[in-house]
């Protein structure tokens, strides 16, 4: 086992396109930590700079003690699953798994044993003899999975491996992912552009764009306190409701006055970041559940918006109901139980003490340091 | 399929029949001719009024040529091994060749490479007459001339080889190589362990053509050779029209000698041909 560290990563392709820039980040031994961001953002390439596969730029990475920049893949003992599996066709599942010890010259029997206890792990006692081929999409992930966990390698590298699963597949094999790393407790780096998989898998997740950092936090605080408006955008289905507003005083204190001629009180929490902010336009943002949602409707002397109701889409335990207030559409998660119909002008709670706001120029999130 | 062909274009099926049976004439003739005895051989008559297969023995020396009574002394055995050794030696030396340099195209990132690949590629657009009088001095400095080095070492280098063998490695998905580095393989592992495996089909495909293509060589092993014991059959059905004039009968059958290990090559792996080179369907 072994941590991981990004020292001022950088990657530049010839032609000049910045992939990765000025990437720093320490995966403490034995962490999950998931890169996750929408094509293009550079975690693939990230990965693959750990992994060896692609050059750095500029920067260092670090396995445990050793600095692995010019390190070839076989010597950093690392193991990697890909996208589509790379399972080499011609050889059985055996074969497949054995491949890597095989080269690396270790006795058949430890061979024999390693691979029968990851195939034990996995769940593929039976399908040893089988080529890939004759095998489904999920077991083939887990063929992919085993081969990599044969080696015991120091890190595990998984490049957006469920992404070729279809949805219950994939909501399994994250189980088993997760499950897998509290088994073995090696150190995972995990790349998806799926946030759920982010959400639910790491323990911690980076956000990427354009090749920069965004945010590195822990799932929860990711949710609860999104460094900026693309954070808080990207992280949440459906995603947050972001509304244009502006910050006034009002009788010795402090209103957001958001679209449709609403007035929300600022929360006491944030009366002090958004003081700077009289008279400007700030982002207010809101997650779906905390407008018009059992929560909010239960809060004593919660503020209301009115708002129309356009579309509603119901999931069983709760719907999503697109409402529109004075121009701009939002969209709000309510028990299914209420019942709305469409064209209705209906009066929704807001949980303003959960309210997020970001700078409309920085779009960066503005609050009160002291407050968390 | 058939049924589909007929049903959907009952046209094309005809021209295609007309222009296999066409393509097929001659070679049917000359079976026909090849059964034919001495007074026939000459008749227009597509099938022998009395077939005889007596050609066969004569040509092999086996018996004497009745109008003669002497023997052909043709060296039936000796040019079918010497066929078989060169076309299995070029064979093999190409594959090998055109896979490691399609493995050095396709799966090696190098600088220029793709303008390397252009420019070797290009070397197929020059005729083979226009190369074969410095190709033979070459061969005159290395002391290859009237050798089976001479006929076997520069046909063991292909572009085209090259080229198909690219295009199918191509198709071969680069993550495998990649799992593979990560595995712990170095580039000859992949070559040898993954992308050769992967690449069978293309591999057959281009042996088969080999084969075939050196089976056939006329030009170069006339011209490198003047020993008769190094002589391919091809070179060896020259000696039948050249020592006894023109006896058809005789030539025929010598000539459905010489063919018939090809098409029986052929006909065995004509399944992996088409295969091969349906390159567009392979999966990694």
């Amino acid at each position: 086992m072994a941590n991981v560290t990004l020292k001022n990563v950088d990657k530049t392709y010839p032609g000049g396109v910045k992939a990765v820039a000025d990437f720093n980040l320490e995966i403490p031994n034995g962490e999950f930590v998931v890169l996750v961001g929408p094509s293009g953002c550079g975690k693939s390439t990230l990965l693959r700079m750990v992994a060896g596969l692609e050059e750095i730029t500029a920067g260092t990475i670090r396995i445990g003690e050793r600095v692995v920049n010019d390190v070839p893949p076989k010597d950093r003992d690392i193991a990697m699953v890909f996208q589509n599996y790379a399972l080499y066709p011609h050889m059985t599942v055996r074969e497949n798994m054995a491949f890597g010890l095989k080269l690396r010259k270790f006795p058949k029997q430890e061979i024999e044993s390693r691979v029968r206890e990851a195939a034990d792990i996995l769940g593929l006692g039976d399908l040893l003899d089988r080529r890939p081929k004759a095998l489904s999409g999920g077991q083939r992930q887990r063929v992919a999975v085993g081969r990599a966990i044969v080696r015991k390698p120091e890190v595990f590298l998984f490049d957006e491996p469920l992404s070729n699963l279809d949805a219950k597949m994939r909501t399994q094999m994250r189980v088993e992912i997760s499950r897998l790393h509290q088994q073995i407790g090696a150190t995972m780096i995990y790349v998806t552009h799926d946030q759920i998989e982010a959400m639910t898998m790491g323990e911690r997740i980076v956000v990427m764009k354009d090749g920069v950092v965004q945010q590195v936090d822990s799932p929860v605080r990711m949710y609860d306190r999104p460094a900026n408006r693309f954070v808080a955008g990207f992280i949440g289905t459906p995603q947050m409701n972001f509304f244009n507003a502006r910050i006034r005083a009002e009788g010795g204190s402090l209103v957001v006055e958001g679209p449709g001629d609403s007035r929300l009180p600022v929360p006491e929490t944030q009366r002090a970041a958004l003081a700077t902010y009289r008279d400007k336009p700030v982002i207010l943002g809101l997650r779906p559940e905390d407008i018009g949602s059992a929560a909010a409707e239960q809060l004593a002397n919660a503020p209301r918006i009115r708002a129309k109701v356009e579309i509603i889409e119901p999931m069983g335990a709760e719907s999503y109901v697109h409402f529109n207030i004075g121009g701009t559409p939002f969209i709000s998660r309510v028990d299914a139980h209420v019942t709305f119909q469409i064209g209705q002008v209906a009066e929704l709670a807001v949980f303003i003490g959960k309210a997020h706001f970001f700078d409309p120029q920085t779009e960066c999130r503005i609050e009160t340091v002291s407050a968390h | 399929m058939t049924h589909l062909l007929r049903r959907r274009f009952p046209g094309r099926l005809l021209a295609l029949t007309l222009l296999g049976t066409l393509i097929s004439i001659p070679f049917f003739w000359m079976i026909s001719i090849s059964f034919k005895p001495r007074a026939e051989a000459e008749s227009p008559d597509v099938l022998p009024v009395v077939a005889t297969a007596q050609n066969y023995p004569i040509v092999l020396d086996a018996r004497p040529d009745p109008a003669t009574n002497r023997y052909l002394g043709m060296r039936y055995g000796r040019w079918y091994y010497n066929t078989f050794f060169i076309a299995l030696g070029v064979t093999l030396l190409q594959v090998l060749t055109s896979s490691m340099a399609a493995y050095a195209f396709s799966r090696i990132q190098w600088r220029g490479r793709d303008q390397v690949f252009m420019l070797y590629l290009a070397t197929m657009m020059i005729p083979g007459v226009v190369t074969m009088i410095p190709n033979f001095q070459i061969m005159v400095w290395l002391g290859f001339v009237n050798t089976y080095h001479g006929l076997i070492i520069p046909a063991a280098f292909s572009t085209f080889g090259t080229f198909l063998l690219r295009q199918f490695m191509l198709s071969i998905p680069p993550s495998l190589d990649e799992a593979a580095q990560i595995d712990g393989a170095s580039h000859w592992h992949i070559f040898w362990e993954i992308i050769l495996p992967l690449a069978r089909p293309g591999l057959i495909a281009l042996a088969i053509l080999t084969f075939i293509g050196s089976y056939q060589s006329f030009f170069w092993p006339l011209v490198m050779l003047n020993s008769e014991d190094l002589f391919p059959i091809s070179i060896g059905l020259l000696t039948l029209d050249s020592s006894y004039g023109t006896q058809t009968e005789m030539i025929m059958a010598a000539a459905t000698m010489a063919v018939a290990p090809l098409i029986i090559v052929f006909v065995i792996f004509q399944k992996f041909l088409v295969k091969g080179l349906q390159m567009g369907g392979v999966k990694g």
